[in-house]
């Protein structure tokens, strides 16, 4: 199988951005911090380097099996991510936000129907039915993922719940590139592959393009330090969870009085 | 005229298009609320006539928040209670100040997380003022406002009541320095 120049210097750079990003989250002890964003930079670098052996010395079909397989584990812990960065936002101190419950499902079943509605409505044209299947997939993927991104923003800003500087940076980057896919992956739907390959192959390289800037983006971020919250003393705290408890009756005493 | 696939790709666009709008939006405000300073965020306060705020929360509940059982208590007529306010306008601002109380907690929580807890239930008291208020705002569409004015006036009055006492005690606990710029304004 040939891969053009462009495509082996975007692998090698892809190979190389990653290993770099790797370093950081291991250096900078991030990846105790971000454990699935960690798993999803390796299982990059695993995946670049089994691809590689097998384009070398495995058949077409191997390749393109293997391609597809380790792109679903991908797209996979992408949705891991998502959770992650859900998780750090929505449950700062382990448990989940009780006030935006109701926004967060709305926000999903909501994004959910619209992702559904968009792929069903994507009819690209192409020579075999699994690969109209991969394109609205790949396609759904970004959709989605970039709907919940968005909504994660603007509930947490809406309900005043702080992000911890790296949630921002690794959420505002995967949440524009899955927003740019969407835009990339509606093209390719458009183009299909039924009379040519190469107008998916551009898009691709655009992608990767896109990818490289997160990855640098990442790099840089992820090495900076993030602001340091005060160190509360424990007596501080106690004196919090006092507070806290004589705000929490003044709410089951208003709610108590007129339930909504 | 357009094929389909060409009009599905507008209408893609529409949604990523609306979609970098919002994120726009709401990071622009995370970082007005987060980049502002503290003065800035005090300036967004209305003015409410703090005395009759006090008046009206106290026929009902007593000083350290819980509701009052005694003879005295629920004594406040309804027109009483809506010229202390300040009628519509008062009512308006205290919804409004909600919003700053909650920015002024968000402030203090970023320099102290823990006090997440805290701000959370500010913002829950909040919603529950919108609400109070939403049910004024239809009891007068129906004509049935002066009924309802001591049920969800005298009470959203109350609950932003406490808001304030809760929010001036989280200043308080955590030894900030506005404590005092804080208590002049609430």
């Amino acid at each position: 199988m040939q891969v053009t120049d462009l495509g082996r210097w975007l692998w090698a750079a892809g190979f190389i951005g990653h290993i770099l990003l790797f370093t950081v989250l291991i250096v900078r002890s991030r990846a105790q911090q971000f454990p699935i964003f960690t798993t999803f930079v390796l299982s990059n670098l695993v995946r670049t380097v089994v691809l590689f052996f097998i384009l070398k010395f495995g058949s077409r079909h191997t390749y393109y099996y293997t391609f597809w397989s380790l792109g679903a584990l991908d797209t996979l812990l992408q949705f891991g991510i998502v959770y992650e960065m859900y998780a750090k936002t929505f449950r700062p101190l382990g448990v989940w936000a009780s006030d935006v419950r109701r926004a967060f499902l709305s926000l999903i079943f909501g994004s959910l129907i619209i992702a559904f509605g968009l792929t069903m409505a994507a009819a690209p044209h192409t020579k075999l039915p699994i690969q109209s299947t991969i394109l609205r997939a790949d396609f759904f993927s970004s959709v989605w993922m970039g709907e919940l991104f968005v909504g994660m923003i603007s509930i947490s800003v809406k309900a005043g719940l702080p992000w911890q500087a790296h949630v921002g940076r690794i959420a505002k980057s995967l949440g524009l590139y899955c927003l740019l896919d969407t835009l990339i992956g509606a093209m390719a739907t458009h183009f299909g592959l039924d009379q040519s390959t190469a107008p998916y192959l551009v898009l691709q390289q655009i992608r990767q393009f896109l990818y490289l800037g997160c990855l640098s983006y990442w790099i840089v971020m992820l090495w900076k330090e993030a602001p340091d919250p005060r160190r509360m003393s424990d007596e501080l705290r106690l004196r919090l969870i006092r507070l806290q408890a004589r705000v929490e009756a003044d709410l089951h005493w208003i709610r108590a009085r007129h339930p909504s | 005229m357009i094929g389909q696939s060409a009009l599905f790709l507008i209408v893609v666009s529409i949604v990523v298009l609306c979609l970098l709008v919002v994120a726009f939006y709401s990071l622009r405000r995370a970082r007005r609320s987060t980049e502002g300073s503290w003065e800035s965020i005090l300036q967004r306060l209305v003015l409410v006539d703090r005395n009759g705020i006090e008046d009206i929360a106290l026929d009902i509940i007593d000083t350290a928040g819980k509701r009052r059982t005694d003879d005295d208590s629920f004594m406040m007529e309804a027109k009483e209670i809506w010229t202390l306010v300040g009628g519509w306008k008062g009512l308006n601002a205290l919804e409004a100040n909600c919003l700053v109380l909650i920015d002024l907690a968000f402030y203090l929580q970023q320099l102290y997380p823990e006090a997440f807890a805290v701000t959370q239930q500010l913002r829950l008291s909040a919603r529950e003022i919108e609400w109070q208020i939403s049910r004024l705002k239809i009891a007068e569409k129906t004509g049935k406002l002066d009924g309802t004015i001591t049920m969800y006036g005298q009470h959203a009055i109350a609950t932003y009541y406490l808001m304030t006492r809760r929010l001036l005690d989280l200043y308080a606990q955590l030894h900030s320095p506005m404590l005092p710029q804080l208590q002049k304004v609430l």
